[in-house]
């Protein structure tokens, strides 16, 4: 009986080697994102991709909410124990810098993937010192929003396509002063004041910078720069936009759907809001691009995209998860659920559908000339410039003195960082 | 001391093992989470720590940073206004509030229940609900001040109204809980002072401030330590009524929205753990002297 028992017992101790033998065989990887919105149709991806490569990889979601995401990013990336695959945003300097993720490089080669299928300017922001370090997952644009039942009501004509920064004044203009014959209390132009969707697309389109491009340097000191905040703060003091107390405490999107402003600089993330929104049901939501400053009508390109943790495992099967999530079948499944505009050029096509109330060809379109949002993925000098432009569309400071001023000391901290 | 160990009986020591087995739970994530977090935090503050790679010891450089930030002052400055105003405040409405509670008045279940509410709201609740009722363009606060005729105010964007509409909120907020402690000391004021102070001839005005005060400061001295410890710590309504990127942030900052700026958005954790010490030393300063003075006004009644 007792030779029996030993000799089941060495049996099924044999056997669960084998097992563990053969999982070896089988690469375990794993992909961290933190939007719950979207796992649904990712995991559609991954499953397709597990199917694809059954028996040599299996992939799976590691769903870490936006709070803590960094946070926990930084700490496994430090101690190796990361997810093999990470979704990457603009601090993605940051974790080039201390090598903590993989330059795409030799994959690209060894496969020879054709990095022009992406929009350019997204395939450019993971682009680091002439190594990719991402492939681009979706983008965001931003472009104008107008209320065309307010343009009707006063009777001003829709802006056109081609339309400059001076067309934008005129018709804001004839907006203002429409509405204050007939006693209303709407603004012709409201907006957003954080940089994405508002004042760094006039920074940048006058000529001026956030940050240049080798990351060093902070252009918001520049004479180009102050004038485009100078313009912004020009159409509070005359009434084409509504003002910084207003806009600092109700965000511009909500003033506008609520039909409060007649125009609108808003980011393509906010498409399903004005999808949405009663304003927009009712048909009455025209897009367009944004007006052409100093004739450049560019706008800032933002989008998420995936990386390879440097400490993966698996670094090939993680690669092969990465091209495959970034292919046009996978992001034409994105775009088709609307979750996201696909970086893909090919994929694109499968976002339009989603929208019956808006013309979101003028979202995708605004991808062919963006520029990417500019970051050195520091966030330590940031603050100078943003709180200075904040004083600066406040007026409580002269425009330039501000500007100046937040630069000289965002600079000081660069140089330190770069010393 | 050795001969006195040797004393304890066999059943005392077994009796002081599931004593301890009992606190346990609570020492061991109190040690874990607190006492070691604690030291990590000084640590960090004499180091430069980033990211990626290990703490640097710089000494006091963190320290002297501080000094020399104008931003620290400002949150510093701002931090001492919401907690000399605040403090003041809290004590005096949930003394008042207390005292009109403690009087056979009609419905006065429903008027206790009514005043604990905001203490059992979420702060996160309180501070949306209170945006939307300050908001510039939307508030029913400025609605009703333009119906009597007066101008709207943009409580949360001037840097002459947002801290005290930060404070009021924080008051609302805070006063119902006091009002609960103030009414339990004023409960246990033995009602024979009361009898012997209207037989001398005492009016409404002289009971309260000759027999009730006077018996209530101790607990008027503990509310006082606790409410100032909680209002020096301030962050939840700044964070949620105040957007990051506008004028009014710069306005209204305290110290530890500060400290969550340099550790979480600027990356600077070791500047960040020195900023946090510097209040922890703030608020250990200010409750010794609390401590020390409270023998020239809290009357314990023995």
């Amino acid at each position: 009986m007792k030779k029996i028992m030993l000799f089941v017992a060495v049996c099924s101790l044999m056997l669960s080697l084998i097992g563990c033998g053969k999982q070896n065989e089988v690469a375990n990887i794993s992909l961290m994102m933190w939007d719950e919105a979207q796992s649904p149709v990712i995991q559609q991806s991954i499953d397709k991709f597990n199917e694809k490569n059954e028996g040599k990889i299996v992939a799976s979601i590691e769903l870490v909410p936006w709070d803590s995401y960094w946070t926990k990013l930084d700490a496994s990336l430090e101690t190796k124990e990361s997810a093999d695959v990470m979704w990457m945003n603009v601090y993605l300097p940051k974790y080039a810098s201390a090598e903590v993720v993989k330059p795409l490089d030799e994959y690209i080669e060894k496969d020879k993937l054709d990095l022009s299928q992406y929009i350019e300017g997204r395939v450019n922001a993971y682009n680091l010192d002439g190594k990719q370090y991402a492939l681009p997952k979706g983008l965001d644009t931003v472009f104008v929003a107008y209320n065309k039942e307010m343009f009707d009501r006063y009777d001003v004509e829709y802006p056109q396509e081609g339309w400059t920064w001076d067309d934008m004044r005129t018709i804001a203009g004839q907006l203002r002063d429409k509405i204050s014959e007939a006693g209303g209390a709407e603004y012709p132009i409201v907006m957003e004041l954080d940089d994405q969707p508002s004042w760094m697309n006039f920074v940048v389109q006058n000529g001026g910078n956030y940050i240049s491009e080798d990351g060093k340097t902070t252009g918001m000191g520049m004479d180009e720069s102050v004038e485009a905040i100078q313009n912004m703060v020009d159409l509070m003091n005359e009434e084409l936009m509504a003002p910084y107390t207003v806009l600092s405490e109700t965000k511009g999107t909500d003033l506008f759907i609520s039909g409060q402003g007649g125009m609108v600089f808003i980011g393509s993330w906010k498409a399903s809001v004005l999808e949405n929104s009663t304003l927009g049901a009712d048909g009455n939501i025209g897009l367009i691009q944004m007006p052409a400053l100093n004739g450049s009508n560019s706008s800032v390109l933002g989008g998420l995209g995936y990386c390879l943790s440097a400490s993966s495992k698996h670094p090939d099967e993680a690669w092969e998860l990465i091209k495959y999530i970034t292919s046009e079948e996978s992001l034409y499944n994105e775009a088709v659920n609307g979750i996201d505009i696909p970086a893909h050029a090919k994929a694109q096509e499968g976002y339009v559908k989603n929208f019956k109330n808006l013309d979101a060809q003028v979202i995708l379109d605004a991808s062919v000339t963006g520029f990417p949002y500019q970051s050195n993925g520091n966030f330590e000098w940031t603050s100078y410039v943003n709180d200075a432009v904040q004083k600066a569309l406040s007026q409580i400071a002269p425009v330039k003195e501000t500007l100046v001023e937040g630069a000289t000391q965002a600079q000081e901290v660069l140089d330190e960082l770069y010393k | 001391m050795n001969k006195k160990r040797r004393n304890y009986s066999a059943r005392k020591r077994k009796e002081a093992a599931t004593g301890l087995l009992f606190i346990a739970p609570m020492m061991i994530g109190l040690i874990i989470f607190s006492a070691y977090a604690f030291f990590q935090n000084i640590h960090f503050s004499f180091s430069k720590v980033g990211t990626f790679g290990a703490p640097k010891f710089i000494g006091f450089d963190n320290y002297i940073r501080a000094f020399t930030d104008p931003n620290f002052f400002i949150a510093l400055k701002n931090t001492l206004f919401y907690t000399v105003f605040g403090v003041s405040f809290v004590i005096i409405f949930s003394v008042l509030i207390a005292n009109s509670l403690n009087k056979k008045v009609k419905g006065r279940t429903f008027y206790r229940v009514s005043i604990f509410i905001p203490a059992i709201t979420m702060p996160a609740a309180i501070g949306i609900l209170w945006r939307w009722l300050l908001n510039y363009k939307f508030g029913i606060i400025n609605f009703i001040l333009e119906r009597i005729g007066l101008k709207p105010v943009a409580w949360l964007s001037e840097a002459a109204t947002v801290k005290w509409a930060i404070l009021l909120v924080l008051v609302w907020s805070m006063v119902s809980y006091y009002v609960i402690i103030m009414l339990a000391g004023m409960q246990a004021i033995d009602s024979s002072y009361y009898e012997a102070a209207r037989v001398d001839g005492a009016g409404q005005l002289q009971l309260f401030f000759k027999v009730t005060i006077p018996l209530l400061t101790p607990i008027i001295f503990f509310s006082t330590i606790m409410s100032m410890i909680g209002i020096l710590q301030i962050f939840d309504f700044i964070y949620l009524m105040i957007q990051r990127d506008t004028i009014a942030y710069q306005y209204s900052m305290s110290m530890v929205t500060y400290f969550y700026e340099l550790a979480f958005v600027k990356d600077l954790r070791g500047y960040a753990s020195a900023v946090s010490i510097l209040l922890c030393i703030i608020i250990m300063i200010i409750t010794v002297i609390q401590m020390y003075l409270q023998k020239y006004w809290v009357k314990y009644d023995n």
